[in-house]
């Protein structure tokens, strides 16, 4: 019931902001003004009845949108906090899916989470922040972010629609309502400014391993943990081993490609990618939180062209069968590669694996790519894409969304690679382990070549 | 330079300065406008004229654009084609791939697989006009089911700017038909042409016809639906008229530069090996139609710019009857209405954006579609008739579920409020 409230008043606001914009084009858009020129008493009514509706309390509230006049209309409306009836929906829509949640994370119903709900509801910013710093000083940081995952992307919403700042309410619609982002979700930051911020043509070179990287990558390829792998050795792909070679590549700027001659005749390539090093805003690899933002916004990064670089590097021919997994910015990375049809038109890409990574609103542009996404539900990352637990937005069909509920870890050692392959190796997400491998048995075979790569923005 | 060789450069410079392009001082219309001037100069004839982007012959009128280059092919004189957009820039037309002939039963599956297409289709046509071109285009080619990748990779390989990246993507789109060639259902062109993945001329033949359907129903048939719509009739020779008109008026690209292989005469006209002959698509003026005054000039198919082929093309032909079938089925069980942009099919403006046409299918005997505000007052309307319904519900009925059903039945008000406000703006509009 709360979900279908959610969807209708999303439906209605989607309406309410239609209709502002129309509004304001019929009062300040071209037709009005040739019809000022010729009719200016006609023009006048038009414009007065507009202007009404567009400030009518009781209807649309403070609506003006859209061309010059309306967006320049809607920033002084959102500085001085006159809000239109479609925001007031949006809250009340986001406020609906967050009770949702609570049947599925009963510890969300504690008076120190309800408070810190009405206080983001309520646009009194001071009072939130003292609630989250109240509820941190009573469990700790990671444990009270655990507690708010299932709802953060909620609070995130809220935050931005409610605030002074009119350029991050994008993030927030796209929250409500599905589709692509075309700025942060914290500032509103213009995708073009953070392509901006992230530049370079990507590069790539082979790089040896280091000591436990090899000795990591030896488990992986069959061959035991005492470095009896490397070429030669035969492999079943095992999606744990896969995630644990992952943590052991870091954050870096390392990758890793895998060639394996398969038992069928065909030789398949794996490409593995790690997520973000968080030490830095931004630093001279790919791996940075610059272009965690970029990847959300735009499927062209410096990290997609690095990893182009490992390919043509490599020369792996145009139409070989590849399979990329990746960890939280390596799986956004993974899917923006995906999305391209110029990449998936050179190399056949068969499986997208994702760990905790925020995937959901990209779509492959070869629909017979097999897309698996790695969920732990206690983990904040996925839901980064604007689909939580209780949003209505779902994946296609054809995607597989194995998700577990880990209490294991706090945030953020839930979205570390290890608390993933922990976790498929244990009861909690084992049959999910099992799911994958047999999706993916093709790449089974002898392993010939396991080289990691460095790649850089530049 | 003379007068119009320099205001023939203007205009091409023209077409570089941003901003230029919409409305009344479209380039399509500002080229229609000197064309005309150039006429009255140059008496009708042919101009050699001299500009910033090069020298060329300059045919000024329909009848000497077409007399010129029939003459041509006639002589086996013409060498390369490229399109000219407005800026005068060049771009490669791609080279015509040669069809087997094209087997009858094909011809009856394309109406058939036409009907499947538009299935999905109702309400504002145009919204889901592209889907169902591309998927009808996948079905008769290749049967390649929801193989999406095939016309992402069809339409960048026939239309792409950068001939280095139209290359990869041509060796992309091969690649993929070569991959479906492999594993070929029955009922496809490629099958009943016996096509296989070692064929390169059956993958050449293939991939032109995929692009040509695709381009030519995404183009030209919004535009003609614009037209049957604007006009107010929908059946088979309407649409066929429709379509013929559409490709006549509209034609895709700003201009082609066809170069002169052999010397030839035409019309006491002798023109050289090496010269440049510039087609501008505006020569062929609003009344243009293609089927009209005895037969199709090759200059119209050259200007559909899917490729250099001087001579009428199969594949053309072909996806103009693709285009014309998926029409006839699309309005089958309707009229269109045209909700976007105003069109007056007597006076069609000199350009029309195939992506902002909007058409409406209305069942037989429905009234019109509301459209603008009083569509949008409707639907915040319906907005407030559904939440009411919502709040109402009896699984309201506990303490936080009061809560919730205040907050919808507000919601509901504060629609409605907004369907009056709306409405009210929209009865004011002069």
């Amino acid at each position: 019931m709360l979900l279908t409230a959610s969807v209708r008043l999303a439906a209605a606001a989607t309406t309410c902001r239609r209709a502002g914009r129309e509004l304001t084009s019929a009062a300040t858009g071209r037709a009005f003004a040739a019809d000022a020129a010729t009719k200016p008493l006609a023009a006048l009514r038009t414009a007065w009845s507009a202007g009404r509706a567009l400030t009518n309390r009781s209807g649309l509230g403070f609506a003006a949108c859209g061309g010059a006049a309306g967006e320049v209309a809607r920033y002084l409306g959102v500085a001085t906090l006159r809000r239109p009836a479609a925001t007031a929906m949006a809250v009340d829509a986001f406020l609906a899916r967050i009770e949702a949640a609570i049947p599925e994370h009963p510890n969300l119903a504690t008076p120190e989470v309800t408070r810190i709900v009405e206080a983001f509801a309520a646009a009194r910013p001071v009072e939130a922040a003292l609630a989250l710093k109240a509820i941190c000083q009573h469990m700790g940081l990671t444990r009270a972010l655990t507690s708010l995952s299932p709802i953060s992307i909620e609070l995130s919403a809220l935050a931005g629609l409610l605030d002074a700042n009119p350029f991050n309410d994008g993030y927030a619609w796209v929250t409500l309502l599905g589709g692509f982002p075309t700025s942060d979700p914290f500032l509103g930051i213009p995708a073009a400014a953070l392509k901006a911020l992230n530049p370079g043509p990507g590069w790539a070179a082979p790089v040896a391993p280091d000591r436990i990287l090899a000795k990591v990558l030896a488990a992986a390829a069959g061959g035991g943990g005492g470095g009896g792998g490397g070429p030669e050795s035969q492999a079943e792909p095992d999606i744990s081993r896969l995630v644990d070679v992952i943590g052991a590549l870091g954050n870096h700027g390392l990758v890793h490609l895998r060639r394996t001659a398969c038992l069928d005749g065909t030789d398949r390539y794996l490409l593995l990618l790690p997520g973000t090093g968080f030490a830095k805003l931004s630093n001279s690899t790919p791996q940075d939180l610059i272009g965690a933002f970029d990847a959300m916004c735009d499927i062209d990064t410096t990290y997609t062209r690095a990893v182009r670089k490992v390919l043509e590097y490599a020369q792996v021919p145009a139409g070989a069968e590849l399979m990329i997994v990746g960890h939280s910015l390596g799986g956004m990375t993974a899917m923006n590669l995906a999305c391209d049809p110029d990449f998936v038109g050179t190399w056949r890409l068969t499986h997208v694996i994702t760990v905790g990574s925020p995937i959901d609103n990209k779509r492959p542009a070869d629909p017979y790519t097999r897309v698996v996404s790695l969920v732990n539900e206690h983990d904040v990352i996925p839901t980064l894409d604007g689909r939580g637990p209780t949003s209505p937005a779902d994946i296609p069909d054809s995607w597989r969304e194995l998700a577990w509920n880990d209490e294991t870890y706090d945030y953020p050692l839930s979205h570390a690679p290890q608390s993933y392959s922990d976790a498929l190796r244990s009861v909690t997400a084992g049959h999910h382990r099992e799911t994958v491998n047999e999706l993916i048995a093709e790449y089974a075979g002898t392993v010939v070549l396991d080289q990691p790569y460095m790649v850089r923005d530049r | 330079m003379k007068v119009e060789d320099t205001g023939l450069s203007a205009l091409l410079a023209a077409g570089r300065l941003p901003g230029v392009g919409m409305g009344l001082l479209s380039q399509r219309a500002l080229t229609e406008r000197f064309v005309g001037l150039l006429g009255l100069v140059r008496s009708g004839r042919p101009a050699h004229m001299h500009t910033l982007f090069g020298s060329f012959l300059v045919p000024v009128t329909g009848a000497d654009a077409r007399g010129l280059l029939n003459a041509a092919v006639e002589a086996e004189a013409l060498g390369t084609a490229d399109e000219v957009d407005p800026a005068g820039r060049r771009h490669r037309l791609p080279e015509c791939a040669p069809l087997p002939e094209v087997p009858r039963e094909f011809m009856e599956l394309i109406g058939a697989a036409a009907e499947d297409a538009v299935e999905e289709l109702s309400g504002e046509l145009t919204l889901g006009w592209s889907g169902a071109a591309r998927r009808l285009a996948r079905r008769l080619v290749l049967d390649a089911g929801e193989d999406t990748l095939l016309d992402r990779l069809a339409v960048g390989s026939g239309t792409e700017r950068a001939d280095r990246r139209r290359e990869d993507r041509r060796a992309a789109l091969d690649r993929r038909i070569r991959w479906h060639l492999e594993s070929l259902k029955p009922d496809c062109f490629a099958a009943m042409t016996g096509a296989g993945p070692h064929s390169p001329i059956a993958v050449d033949g293939l991939a032109h016809l995929l692009t040509a359907m695709i381009v030519t129903a995404e183009t030209v048939g919004p535009r003609a639906l614009a037209l049957l719509a604007a006009d107010g009739y929908a059946d088979r020779a309407h649409v066929e008229a429709a379509v013929r008109r559409a490709v006549g008026v509209w034609p895709e690209v700003f201009g082609v530069v066809q170069r002169v292989a052999r010397g030839f005469e035409w019309d006491g006209v002798e023109v050289g090996a090496g010269v440049e002959v510039l087609v501008l698509s505006s020569v062929l003026g609003k009344g243009g139609c293609v089927g009209d005054g005895g037969g199709v000039g090759e200059v119209e198919w050259q200007l559909s710019g899917l490729c250099a082929a001087p001579r009428r093309c199969v594949t053309r032909e072909l996806a103009l009857a693709v285009t014309t079938e998926l029409l006839v089925a699309a309005l089958a069980n309707g009229r269109p209405q045209l909700l976007a942009p105003k069109l007056n099919p007597a006076r069609p403006p000199a350009q029309l954006d195939p992506r902002r046409v909007r058409v409406e299918l209305l069942a037989f005997g429905a009234p019109p579609r509301l459209s603008g505000l009083e569509a949008t007052a409707a639907e915040l309307e319906q907005h407030a008739s559904a939440l009411r319904d919502l709040a109402a519900d009896q699984r309201w009925d506990h303490a936080d579920g009061l809560r919730t059903r205040g907050v919808l039945l507000g919601h509901a008000r504060r629609c409605a409020v907004a369907a009056e406000d709306v409405r009210r703006t929209a009865r004011a509009l002069p």
